[in-house]
């Protein structure tokens, strides 16, 4: 796919998610009681936002349906614009198992099935195989690496802070 | 002004200073990290510091985070924060041409000299600038705030369509919670937790740290380079600041004005310094294959808008870039109001940051030289240790705001937005300005109209909001203007034999 097109499909789902957001807004307001005195801007600021939020969307919603199309029936434009050359791979499925991770992690805290301690640790292990892409001859480095991080964390956030920690 | 640098020279402010500049330099020298995000993982740790300590800590990070992009920019061609950008046209093909120290040592001089001139700027400027906000009301400060998103749209990376709709998403998600003005809840979707509203700090995190772990990430394969740096040509002459001194001292005065005006950034200021110093020069062919002036102009101008930046940030609590905004966010936290109230009610924190500000440039200037050796290793920390560190940084730091665990799923849920804004090249400046800038616009507008019986015409009677409502249209209509003029060049040309 060109980078103009995808960029289009990126524009017309942004443009799409904010004609949501716009709308659930501007319905949430409408729905709002109205305030106890009188009062001269009430829901009118998030109101007024949503709107040009939504107008401004449509805008960006009708450029690039007209450049997707301009792009579509000339396929010059698509070959022309198709001479990326990057010089490493992306791996965007990597980031989003990070994120993922990183949810399980907060969750493990949060639901209070593991502690500040295990759970870090764990994570720690976990993600750094991740990004090291299974390498198992890491593995001692990032328990090392692991370990110290996690429990210099846990020291100066519970001892010099006073924080407590889950 | 004389007190607030003599409580400086005290230990744990001096140690805070140069821990300060010490942690931005490195952070700011590896590309992928920058100073905001430095800063916003910090906030939370300052919680237990004295007000003054805590601003000298961050206006260290914030100078050091600046000057050190400049090492990745001229060794890599990386610049390790945008504010670099444009010291990568002539930084990296001197170090190609083998000049790499002599680039470098050319930026560290160029960057401190920046950072005192804009100083004298703002320790002039300052006093009387908030001499003169005090009289503003609330008509000035609605407009200012609106000309400070308008201009930080406007001249943000991508369209300015996509920077006003960011500026708006920012001011909306700012709504949620208790009205202040009449305590009722609004915009909570009958979710209690979201009464109290979107906490500054979270945001700040998922929006700057997070999505950018998530964009290294992907990333993670990009191997830099190897580049050795020594000592020879780090330190420059008494010559070189004849040859290069008119255009320090040009490009100081236009990164100081640039970072003046609200809402520009530090990479603005560069850009506008790089292509005057490129104007007025006899050889502007030379700029873009390794020409001295063009780091020169460049590196003076980022750290010059650093200190003009800082200017309205202190007198009116208005941000110059995101860092500011990220600065305001942690006066608020100190249960400081900024504004040209803060020289009244704390001169110490006004005058404290002033003066951080002059000592984080000596410091800056006295450890790069000695260290850039030193530092330009650190370019080559293996991500995936630094990455999944800075991950559980900012996990805990978030919890640590209130011991719950609502403001971390709303940190990760911010580092999703902020990424997908990204990825759609939306610019995250205005969405985090306009977040930060909300609840004073609103609170400005409702005292106003209160003021007036509910009549916008109250605002023309007021001469410097006449003026900054100005300034929002003609931004606002200048870059159609362009595209309209643009549009007739291109019709006439064809016609033309």
């Amino acid at each position: 796919m060109s980078g103009s097109s995808k960029q289009g499909k990126a524009d017309i789902v942004f443009a799409l998610v904010i004609i949501l957001v716009s709308t659930v807004i501007y319905w949430q307001t409408l729905v709002q009681p109205p305030p106890r005195w009188s009062e001269p801007l009430g829901s009118a600021a998030p109101r007024a936002l949503a709107i040009i939020m939504a107008v401004l969307a449509l805008l960006v919603l009708i450029r690039a349906l007209r450049s997707n199309m301009r792009t579509g029936s000339n396929p010059a434009d698509t070959a022309s614009s198709t001479g990326n050359t990057a010089t490493f791979i992306r791996r965007p499925w990597l980031a989003a198992f990070s994120f993922v991770l990183v949810c399980a992690y907060v969750a493990a805290m949060d639901q209070k099935l593991l502690g500040f301690i295990p759970a870090t640790i764990g994570f720690l292990l976990l993600i750094g195989l991740l990004l090291n892409r299974g390498n198992w001859r890491q593995l001692p480095w990032l328990a090392g690496f692991a370990c110290v991080l996690t429990l210099a964390c846990h020291l100066i956030f519970t001892k010099v802070f006073y924080i407590d920690l889950p | 002004m004389l007190q607030s640098f003599a409580n400086l020279f005290a230990f744990w402010p001096l140690f805070y200073l140069t821990l300060g500049v010490a942690l931005g330099i490195v952070v700011g020298s590896i590309p992928g990290l920058t100073a905001s995000m430095l800063i916003a993982l910090s906030l939370p740790l300052t919680f237990y510091m004295d007000s003054v300590d805590a601003m000298t800590l961050l206006i260290g990070m914030y100078v050091g985070g600046i000057s050190g992009g400049l090492i990745a920019a001229t060794l890599l061609r990386m610049p390790g924060t945008p504010a670099s950008i444009m010291t990568t046209f002539d930084g990296y093909p001197m170090t190609r041409k083998g000049q790499g120290e002599r680039a470098l040592g050319l930026g560290i001089t160029a960057s401190v000299v920046g950072g005192l001139v804009s100083w004298v700027f703002l320790a002039v400027l300052s006093p009387p600038l908030a001499d003169l906000a005090l009289q503003f009301g609330p008509w000035e400060y609605f407009t200012m705030v609106l000309m400070a998103l308008v201009m930080l749209a406007s001249l943000s990376q991508g369209s300015l369509i996509k920077g006003l709709i960011a500026g708006c998403l920012g001011m909306l998600l700012a709504m949620p919670g208790i009205d202040p003005s009449i305590g009722q809840t609004r915009l909570t979707f009958g979710w209690h937790q979201l009464d109290g509203g979107l906490k500054l700090l979270p945001v700040l995190i998922g929006a700057f740290a997070v999505s950018q772990i998530l964009k290294d990430i992907i990333d993670i394969e990009h191997k830099l380079g190897h580049v050795a740096v020594g000592r020879k040509g780090i330190f420059i002459s008494l010559a070189d600041f004849k040859t290069h001194g008119l255009n320090m001292l040009r490009s100081s005065v236009i990164g100081t004005w640039i970072g003046l005006l609200p809402g520009i950034g530090a990479n603005i200021a560069a850009m506008m310094a790089y292509s005057t110093a490129k104007n007025v020069s006899k050889t502007p062919e030379k700029f873009g294959t390794g020409h001295e002036p063009g780091v020169v102009a460049a590196e003076t101008a980022n750290n010059a808008s650093v200190g003009g930046a800082l200017s309205p940030l202190i007198t009116m609590g208005i941000p110059g870039s995101v860092t500011e905004a990220i600065l305001i966010g942690a006066l608020v936290i100190h249960n400081l109001q900024p504004g040209p109230l803060l020289f009244t009610t704390n001169p110490e924190v006004a005058y404290g940051v002033i003066a951080a500000y002059l000592i984080a440039n000596i410091i800056m200037f006295v450890m790069m030289t000695a260290c850039v050796t030193y530092i330009a290793k650190l370019i080559y920390v293996p991500k995936t240790y630094l990455l999944s560190a800075i991950l559980v940084f900012c996990v805990i730091g978030t919890f640590a705001l209130g011991n719950r665990f609502f403001d971390v799923w709303v940190m990760l849920g911010f580092g999703l937005i902020g990424f997908g804004l990204e990825y759609c090249k939306v610019p995250l400046g205005p969405f985090v300005i306009g977040f930060v800038l909300s609840p004073i616009a609103e609170e400005q507008l409702r005292s106003g109209l209160m003021a007036s019986e509910g009549s916008f015409a109250a605002v023309f009677d007021r001469p410097f909001a006449v003026a900054f409502l100005a300034a929002s249209v003609i931004t606002l209509c200048w870059p159609l203007y362009q595209q309209y003029q643009q549009h007739r060049r291109h019709r006439i040309a064809p016609e033309t034999p």
